[in-house]
């Protein structure tokens, strides 16, 4: 944690000070948004709504963080439970609806990888992300998911596999090697 | 493959814009704050209210039973032969209901 971010979260902790609060909104509403919108299947409205929700949840239980951890973990801690608890009020089952990857010839990589997340369930997809593009190790994403390491490793390789298994089924690989081969 | 697509997995999210968002939640936060203090200031007005209420009707009660209502009942004479009583907690109940209406209405 930087000496900016730890003085904003003090100011936001003494004086409960809006402006301080507005500073660590900007500064990490683009991590919070992305792993939200992520968890929602691409649903940006509603991961908009649970990111609005994750900031001020932070803000009136800013007095509980005990900065051992990262502020940006803590928040994501929050993001992760505020998707549960919609998953949960609204009785939705995310896993449940198959996903049909569309390839055309010209897709871009990330977009596929994107449409094959959608494809594992939010524990794994949320295990991926805060591993593979946020960067957190396994012992993070324990606390932020409230899992046990085990599973949190078991979450990651059985998401990727799930992955390997969706595009070697679509022959994802095979149409690209012929692609750099041809070219 | 394997490599594949932990190269793609790991190739960074796009850096979103804020585009108004942290304005937005400090908007729907100040909003929160506002009607948790409107509602705080509501409970207190009622509990006054209920507190006022309860103490009228335990006067009226009560009215020669303890020893501040007998010394009242003393004063009738001032008031026409009413029972004091009646006129204080008359009085109460209507301040406690123009401060609870008056508070109200303000939110």
């Amino acid at each position: 944690m930087d000496i900016i971010e730890s003085k904003l979260i003090a100011k936001v902790i003494v004086d409960e000070n809006h402006h301080a609060f507005a500073k660590l909104v900007t500064l990490h509403q683009s991590q919070i948004r992305n792993y939200a919108r992520r968890l929602c299947k691409g649903d940006n409205a509603l991961a908009d709504d649970i990111s609005q929700e994750t900031f001020i949840t932070a803000f009136e239980k800013v007095k509980n963080y005990d900065a051992r951890g990262s502020f940006i973990g803590w928040l994501l801690t929050i993001c992760y439970r505020h998707f549960l608890q919609y998953i949960r009020k609204n009785k939705l089952v995310l896993n449940d609806d198959p996903i049909e990857i569309q390839i055309t010839d010209n897709i871009e990589p990330q977009i596929l990888i994107e449409q094959a997340l959608y494809y594992v369930t939010h524990e794994e997809r949320s295990a991926i992300t805060l591993n593979s593009n946020f960067g957190h190790t396994h012992q993070e994403i324990s606390k932020i998911m409230q899992l046990p390491i085990g599973t949190v490793k078991s979450h990651i390789s059985r998401g990727k596999a799930k992955i390997m298994e969706l595009l070697s089924e679509k022959n994802v690989d095979n149409s690209k090697d012929k692609k750099r081969g041809a070219a | 493959m394997n490599r594949n697509i932990d190269a793609l997995l790991q190739q960074s999210l796009p850096v979103l814009s804020d585009d108004g968002f942290s304005k937005q939640v400090l908007n729907t936060l100040i909003k929160r704050q506002q009607g948790y203090l409107k509602l705080r200031q509501k409970i207190m007005t009622c509990s006054i209210f209920v507190c006022i209420t309860i103490l009228s009707v335990f006067l009226i009660l009560f009215e020669g039973n303890l020893p501040l209502t007998n010394k009242l009942i003393d004063l009738s004479s001032l008031f026409l032969g009413i029972n004091p009583v009646y006129i204080v907690s008359g009085m109460m109940l209507v301040i406690a209901f123009y401060v609870t209406s008056e508070s109200l209405e303000g939110n």
